[in-house]
C-alpha cells in the first residue's frame, strides 16, 4: 500500500512532463485569412468592470488531517483572517466602480475597435466589417463567423498596477482550425476543434509609487480600519464576535512598522479614482487602443509560434513602454505592453473581488432574460 | 532489489520530483551545471540587446542579481535598462487555495557598443488609430 502512495506521488510529479504543451496562440494560415476578408468585430460585454484582487487564505488543507473539528477550525480561522481583506477588497470595488462604471469600460473598447476599423483598412486581407457588443450573460452561445474580444480589468493586490488582459478568438466551422503543430503521434484532442484564431494581449498600467509608513499615514490607516469595521448600521463590532477579532488583527497590523499589501491598496486605490477616474480612465483607454491595434496586425500575421523562441520587442513608445511578443513557453505568440521602468513587484492574489453594483447589475440581466427564455 | 531498497529509491525519486530542484545556488544561470532553480537566464535580443530573466525566492536578491546581470553583460557600460517586469505569481494548489510564488523579473539591457531601440516604433509596429 505504501509503495503505491508513493508510486503515485511519483507519477503526479512527473506527469506534467508527459503531455506535450501545445501554445495557447492559433494563427490564421493565409488561407484561412483570405476566407475571412472583411470581419465583424463583437465585443463581449464585460460585467465585472475593474475587480480588486486580493489574496484568500485557504487552511482547509492543514484541517482535513483532523476531521470534522479540525475543518470547523480552519474554517472558523479563514473567516476571521479573510473577512478584513474581503472586505476592503470589496470597497475598493466598490468606489472604483463609482467613477468607471462597466459600461463606460464596454463603450471604450468598442470604440477603439471602431477607430482601428477606420483607420487601418488598406494593404491588410482581414479587415474590421463592423463592431458589435454581445452580452453573454443572456446569449452564451459561441459566435459564429466574427472576431470576438473578451476582457477582463483587475487591480493589483497593492493596487498599484491595472492589469487588462484580453482573449481574441474567431470561430467559423467553415473555416476550421489546422494545426499548425507537428506531434509524434495523432494531436491532441483539443488541437482537433475549437477557434480558428486565438491569442491573448496583456496591458500592465504604470506602476503607482509604494507610499511610505509615516505616522500620519499610520493614523489614516486604523481610522480607514475603524470605518471599515462599522456594520450597515455604523455599529462597531461587539467585543467577542469574529468581526471584533477581525478588527484586532488588523489594527494590531497597522501598528507595525510595515505596510501590507492590502494596507496600500487602501491608499493606492485613491490615486485611481481622484478626479473623478481621470487615472484610471487613461490607461484604460491606452489599453484598448493597444489591444484595438495589435489584434489588426495579429490577425494579419502568419507566422506560428514557437515554444522554445525568443521574446521579440514589436513597438517602444516614446515614454519607454514596450510592446513585446512572447516568444516561448505556453503563451507564445501572446502580446504584453509594458510600463519602462518597473520597480516593485506585483502581485494579483487568488481572489477577486467585484464591486456591489456590477454583482447586482449581472443579477437584473439575469432576471431580465428569464421570462423572455420562458416563452420562448 | 529489495522492498527496502525500492521504497528508499522511490522516496527519494519523490522528493527530487517534489522539491529537489529548488535548491538555491545562489548567482547562478538557471540551468546550466547545478540544474538551478533559481537564479539568471538572458538571450541576445533581435535588436542587438539582451533580455535578462531572474527567479529568486526573495525580492531583493532578484532586482540585485537583475542588476549585477546587467552590468556583467555590458562589462558595466549599459546604455539603457528596461525593466518591464517585476512579479510574483500566485502558485495555485491543485483543488484549493494558494500561496505567493517566487520573484520573477525580466527586462532588457543594451551596451554602450550596441544598439539600442529607438524612441519611435520599431519593428512592426501597426499604424495608430487617428
Amino acid at each position: 500500500m505504501r509503495n503505491l502512495v508513493i508510486s503515485a506521488l511519483v507519477a503526479s510529479s512527473l506527469a506534467a512532463c508527459a503531455t506535450a504543451p501545445v501554445p495557447n496562440m492559433r494563427p490564421l494560415n493565409a488561407e484561412q485569412a483570405a476566407a475571412m476578408g472583411p470581419t465583424p468585430i463583437v465585443v463581449v460585454e464585460d460585467n465585472n468592470g475593474v475587480a480588486k484582487t486580493w489574496f484568500a487564505q485557504d487552511s482547509s488543507a492543514a484541517g482535513a488531517g483532523y476531521g470534522l473539528i479540525g475543518a470547523l477550525v480552519t474554517a472558523t480561522m479563514d473567516a476571521i483572517m479573510n473577512s478584513f481583506p474581503a472586505r476592503r477588497a470589496g470597497k475598493v470595488s466598490d468606489e472604483i466602480a463609482e467613477v468607471m462604471p462597466v459600461d463606460e469600460i464596454n463603450a471604450s473598447l468598442a470604440e477603439q475597435f471602431r477607430l482601428q476599423m477606420a483607420a487601418a483598412s488598406s494593404g491588410n486581407t482581414i479587415v474590421f466589417s463592423e463592431v458589435n457588443t454581445v452580452q453573454k450573460l443572456t446569449t452564451p452561445q459561441p459566435i459564429n463567423d466574427a472576431v470576438e474580444i473578451d476582457a477582463d480589468y483587475r487591480l493589483s493586490e497593492d493596487a498599484s498596477t491595472l492589469q487588462v488582459t484580453v482573449t481574441i478568438s474567431y470561430l467559423n466551422p467553415a473555416i476550421p482550425y489546422v494545426t499548425p503543430y507537428v506531434f509524434e503521434g495523432a494531436p491532441p484532442k483539443s488541437e482537433l476543434s475549437g477557434p480558428t484564431y486565438r491569442n491573448t494581449f496583456t496591458y500592465n498600467s504604470r506602476q503607482l509609487p509604494i507610499p511610505v509608513l509615516t505616522p500620519d499615514l499610520r493614523e489614516r490607516l486604523i481610522a480607514s480600519i475603524h470605518e471599515s469595521a462599522r456594520d450597515e448600521n455604523g455599529a462597531m463590532p461587539v467585543e467577542g464576535t469574529d468581526a471584533f477579532k477581525a478588527m484586532t488583527k488588523e489594527l494590531e497590523q497597522a501598528q507595525d512598522d510595515e505596510l501590507t499589501k492590502g494596507e496600500i491598496g487602501i491608499f493606492l486605490a485613491r490615486e485611481w479614482i481622484k478626479d473623478n477616474g481621470a487615472l484610471l480612465r487613461a490607461e484604460i483607454e491606452n489599453a484598448h487602443v493597444f489591444i484595438a491595434r495589435y489584434t489588426l496586425l495579429d490577425l494579419n500575421r502568419t507566422a506560428v509560434p514557437s515554444l522554445t523562441g525568443q521574446d521579440e520587442l514589436v513597438e517602444t513608445l516614446p515614454d519607454g513602454r514596450t510592446v513585446r511578443r512572447i516568444g516561448a513557453g505556453t503563451i507564445t505568440g501572446s502580446y504584453v505592453s509594458s510600463p519602462a521602468e518597473v520597480v516593485g513587484f506585483t502581485t494579483y492574489g487568488n481572489t477577486m473581488s467585484i464591486a456591489r453594483v456590477h454583482q447586482d447589475r449581472m443579477t437584473a440581466i439575469r432576471e431580465a432574460a428569464r421570462p423572455s427564455r420562458r416563452s420562448r | 532489489m529489495s522492498r527496502v531498497a525500492r521504497t528508499a529509491g522511490l522516496i527519494a525519486l519523490a522528493g527530487l520530483g517534489a522539491g529537489g530542484c529548488m535548491t538555491d545556488h545562489g548567482y547562478v544561470m538557471i540551468g546550466g551545471p547545478e540544474k538551478a532553480y533559481y537564479g539568471y537566464l538572458d538571450t541576445p535580443t533581435a535588436d542587438g540587446g539582451h533580455t535578462v530573466r531572474v527567479i529568486r525566492p526573495d525580492p531583493d536578491t532578484a532586482m540585485a542579481y537583475w542588476e549585477r546581470r546587467a552590468q556583467e553583460l555590458c562589462g558595466g557600460k549599459v546604455k539603457r535598462k528596461i525593466i518591464h517586469t517585476a512579479v510574483r505569481p500566485t502558485v495555485l494548489y491543485e483543488h484549493y487555495g494558494g500561496r505567493p510564488g517566487d520573484f520573477n523579473v525580466e527586462g532588457m539591457v543594451y551596451c554602450e557598443s550596441e544598439a539600442a531601440p529607438a524612441a519611435e516604433a520599431v519593428v512592426e509596429a501597426p499604424p495608430a488609430a487617428s
